[in-house]
């Protein structure tokens, strides 16, 4: 089957990207350099196509309830135009997925689930849908355009007409000077960098797209592909759903418990009460290299020649040299300044579990 | 998905089909990797050196060392013939994003070449191009 064009897969060749296939979507993994791309976001300002991920816009007297019964976050509790990133468990306390949900109205929220678990997201949220909410997968009428960076505030009040004021994991409605049209915007990112998610339909993709660039260009503006949206997201320690969980994980386990509020019932519950009673068995962790080499997933982690977990994603941070690694080790040894090994080919290699946000 | 124009093919030099070149000194041969593979690896970040002394196999993954890494991934480096590995280019090995500026000014190794019947093993440049076409598409 041919890769799916997203709306903007126009604009990608136009500027040269270096096309693949990633999750069924044709998209490109760099323009320039990974390296480049990667700086671009630290220091400036890049622009993503996210379209490839799911839209799901739930409403209805009972959406609330549907949402915090299916959902570890406290729901009931969100205020309006605020965002909350949160997990899903089936009933063996297992992620399903990771998103982010908007709470746009009372009874009204916007959700982005990940492209490669739509259906089963889809899935999972009818088993559980209460009488009353009501459901819909918009996720093939919107593109998502991520502008990424310390300087993504600047581009956004140039390009339209709102000071930007609101706090990072918060939305608004945003009217774009351009096209004289108001869009969804929410103040948010995968890459561990101030920035925002345009929510746009289809039909208006590329002419957001020109106009961001248009007005971004004199902050050095560039186009980001899905290589630096890894390592930008790796050297954060943001977990990659279906890489760094993939039905093997409780949300207890991961770096982003957090997310998990015990104060309301939700799916996988008592699981995790379980866990938090009888004990964690592996914690997530991200790790330096204390040698030359590259962790890479599927690597496994020792100490004392023992076996005590494994790696889940891997890369050498950009610009800095760093064989950095995440995955998940014994309960115990995931505090930061833990020294363990890795294993690449036949050697023994030195790691320190550290702080990514230090 | 991406296209070969625009990628260097020298003339001179003899190719794997797992995108190594080599050029024949003698009986011995330095070792590098093609624009081709630096192209789709696009940023090389490490270079995991092979070990002197090793004995090699022709179109064999280098044993138990050799690899190029990209920030995405890892490629084993594959020998073009069988011999001793006998010198690697440090200076690679310390600044591998010299590869991707200049592939083949940059060699990887030097190794003995054994055998000299596999020399015509190897792909001249026109089927080493057609071949790196037909992976293309």
């Amino acid at each position: 089957m041919a890769p799916k064009r997203t709306p903007l897969a126009e604009m990608h060749e136009e500027m040269g990207g270096s096309m693949v296939e990633f999750s069924g979507y044709y998209l490109p993994t760099h323009y320039t350099s990974i390296t480049d791309e990667h700086v671009t976001v630290r220091t400036g300002v890049g622009v993503f196509d996210v379209s490839h991920m799911g839209n799901f816009r739930i409403y209805g007297d009972t959406a609330t309830d549907t949402l915090d019964n299916i959902l570890t976050q406290d729901i009931r509790n969100m205020k309006m135009k605020q965002l909350k990133y949160t997990h899903f468990l089936n009933e063996k306390g297992q992620i399903v997925d990771d998103m982010i949900i908007a709470r746009l109205d009372k009874d009204h929220y916007f959700a982005v689930p990940n492209a490669a678990k739509v259906k089963l997201d889809w899935d999972h949220f009818n088993k559980y849908r209460k009488a009353g909410t009501v459901m819909e997968n918009i996720s093939d009428n919107y593109a998502i355009i991520a502008v990424q960076g310390p300087k993504a505030v600047d581009v956004m009040r140039k390009a339209t007409t709102h000071p930007c004021e609101m706090k990072f994991f918060n939305c608004d409605y945003m009217h774009f000077r351009d096209l004289n049209k108001t869009y969804l915007v929410w103040r948010s990112g995968y890459t561990g960098e101030d920035g925002f998610e345009l929510m746009i339909p289809n039909e208006d993709a590329k002419a957001v797209w020109r106009s961001i660039f248009k007005y971004g260009k004199e902050f050095g503006i560039k186009p980001i592909g899905l290589g630096a949206r890894d390592t930008l997201r790796m050297e954060k320690s943001l977990l990659l759903s279906g890489q760094d969980f993939d039905f093997n994980h409780t949300s207890l386990e991961t770096n982003v418990d957090w997310c998990v509020k015990m104060d309301h019932e939700f799916v996988g519950k008592p699981v995790l009460e379980g866990q938090k009673k009888n004990g964690i068995p592996v914690k997530f962790v991200a790790f330096h290299l204390k040698d030359r080499g590259i962790p890479r997933t599927g690597m496994e982690i020792f100490k004392d020649g023992k076996k005590v977990g494994n790696v889940t994603s891997g890369t050498m941070v950009p610009a800095k040299k760093i064989g950095l690694g995440l995955g998940y080790v014994k309960f115990g040894l995931h505090p930061f300044g833990t020294k363990l090994e890795v294993q690449i080919k036949e050697r023994m290699v030195p790691i320190e579990i550290v702080n990514p946000r230090a | 998905m991406s296209d070969i124009s625009g990628l260097k093919f020298p003339d001179n030099l003899l190719y794997t089909p797992t995108h190594e070149w080599a050029r024949v000194e003698g009986d011995v041969a330095v070792v590098g990797i093609t624009e081709y593979a630096t192209h789709h690896l696009t940023d090389i970040v490490y270079l995991e050196a092979p070990i002197v002394g090793e004995n090699a196999v022709q179109f064999k993954e280098l044993e138990p060392e050799g690899a190029v890494e990209s920030v995405k991934a890892s490629t084993p480096i594959y020998s073009p013939f069988s011999g001793e590995i006998l010198e690697i280019n440090d200076d690679v090995v310390n600044s591998p994003e010299k590869l991707n500026a200049d592939c083949y000014g940059n060699w990887i190794y030097k190794m003995k070449i054994s055998n000299k019947a596999e020399v015509g093993k190897l792909l001249k440049v026109g089927p080493y191009k057609q071949h790196a076409e037909k992976e293309t598409h």
